[in-house]
């Protein structure tokens, strides 16, 4: 439990750097992919609405940290919805179905992006209305769908615990 | 639970959003925190990312050079001129008691991050209060104005760039000289100039015509941008801004819209310097 729970806190970390050091340089038109929500989404669809949540406010939270433009609280917010819508629609699934990563991905990645933008925008934050950040947020969704596969894979062996039932 | 979730980061958001210290500390401590780690992998990354941009540059680089060599000969025509009215001008520039970008000195440092996410115009540097970099000061590359610097922490520091909405610089048209002062907007790389002055010639500014132009007195695409010599500016005077990359005027609208692309490529920043301005030697 203790282990799974390390494990859990240096994924977040390791995400958190690597989106803002290597994935800096990866631009794809102006976006790069917002690894800690594909964490969140994963955890969302092994886990449940509730477990994403408590991950997607965690991981938000540690993005909200490093940010300097938007209020505390805007990203923590949206993951956690994002977590929870996800953890929900996963619960409709009959059966798991493989390779389903990168859409979950992108389905996460246009909610996340969409209520960080109204929320922000209702907020005070200066241009979120734009046509612009709507194309951004989709080229965004595109390149999660593209990273998902990876991210999932580390995901799953972070929150890994054979002794534990499922659910947070 | 998702309730209180939903409570909490809205709680947080109304908090920071009007400006509570407690959430600026911790998100200055949480920087400082992850600085060694994202230090330690931003130059652990670097022979990498030199070895992919090496390979899959290699075409632009050729051009690059050839267009570097051309621009080069151009330039030292160009100095030689200037050589001769430069001597008057630092010599107007004493008798005026203008201080300049040389005056200050600055505190190199190295870009470790960009921000987190797709809607923020920010990079983090790896030097803070402990090397003398505070909110407020001028940060340039080589060539140009790269941004200021906007929140600062122990170790590191986070520089607002000069295209971001949060950001305007007077700036000085090098042609016309006219006045300006820059307005970003998010996801645009280009920054659009309002405010300006008239033109020499006592009309608003307009661009120039295709023949018989006579650039002093009207705009031109790919002329400079200097940041303006202003009394108590948060700017030096002279620091190149960027070149003028679009004019369009709507039918109907009274002012031309001119749109700037920065000189300094602001998404591959690695080094660069925070201006220690204005300190108080720069005024002489």
């Amino acid at each position: 439990m203790v282990l799974r729970r390390v494990r859990l806190v240096l994924l977040v970390v390791t995400l958190v750097v690597l989106e803002n050091t290597v994935f800096r340089h990866l631009r794809v038109f102006d976006a790069i992919p917002s690894l800690c929500l594909i964490a969140t989404i994963a955890v969302a669809y092994e886990e449940g609405p509730q477990a994403g949540a408590i991950f997607g406010f965690t991981s938000g939270f540690a993005i909200d940290m490093l940010l300097s433009g938007t209020p505390v609280g805007l990203s923590a917010l949206s993951f956690a919805l994002t977590g929870y819508t996800l953890g929900v629609l996963q619960g409709g699934l009959v059966r798991e179905v493989r390779g389903i990563s990168p859409l979950l991905a992108f389905v996460g990645g246009i909610l996340g992006g969409t209520i960080f933008l109204v929320v922000g925008g209702i907020s005070g934050v200066d241009g979120f209305f734009s046509l612009k950040q709507v194309l951004v947020v989709i080229t965004a969704a595109v390149y999660d769908g593209v990273v998902a596969a990876p991210v999932f894979k580390f995901t799953r062996w972070a929150n890994h615990d054979p002794d534990r039932a499922r659910g947070w | 639970m998702l309730l209180l979730i939903v409570i909490s980061s809205l709680l947080l958001i109304t908090l920071d959003s009007r400006g509570n210290g407690l959430v600026d500390s911790f998100r200055s401590t949480s920087r400082d925190a992850i600085a060694p780690i994202r230090d330690g992998v931003e130059t652990a990354f670097d022979p990498l990312r030199n070895l992919a941009s090496g390979v899959t540059d290699y075409g632009d680089l050729k051009d690059q050079n050839v267009e570097l060599k051309r621009r080069l000969a151009k330039l030292e025509g160009k100095l030689t001129r200037n050589k001769a009215v430069g001597g008057k001008v630092s010599e107007l520039e004493r008798l005026l008691d203008l201080p300049t970008a040389e005056d200050a000195t600055g505190i190199a440092a190295r870009v470790v991050a960009t921000a987190a996410g797709n809607f923020e115009r920010t990079v983090e540097i790896n030097k803070g209060t402990g090397s003398g970099v505070f909110v407020g000061q001028p940060v340039v590359a080589g060539n140009g104005l790269v941004g200021k610097v906007t929140t600062v922490s122990a170790t590191t520091a986070t520089v607002t760039l000069v295209d971001a909405p949060a950001l305007g610089v007077g700036v000085r048209l090098a042609n016309t000289g006219a006045r300006c002062v820059t307005e970003a907007h998010t996801g645009d790389r280009d920054v659009l100039l309002t405010i300006c002055d008239r033109g020499p010639d006592d009309k608003p500014l307009h661009a120039c015509p295709e023949e018989n132009a006579i650039p002093d007195t009207c705009v031109t695409v790919g002329e400079l941008l200097f940041t303006a010599a202003v009394e108590d500016g948060a700017f030096p005077p002279d620091i190149a801004v960027g070149r003028v990359h679009r004019l369009t005027q709507a039918t109907g609208d009274l002012e031309m819209t001119i749109a700037v692309r920065p000189i300094v490529d602001l998404d591959d920043l690695t080094y660069v310097k925070v201006l220690r301005w204005p300190e108080p030697k720069a005024t002489k």
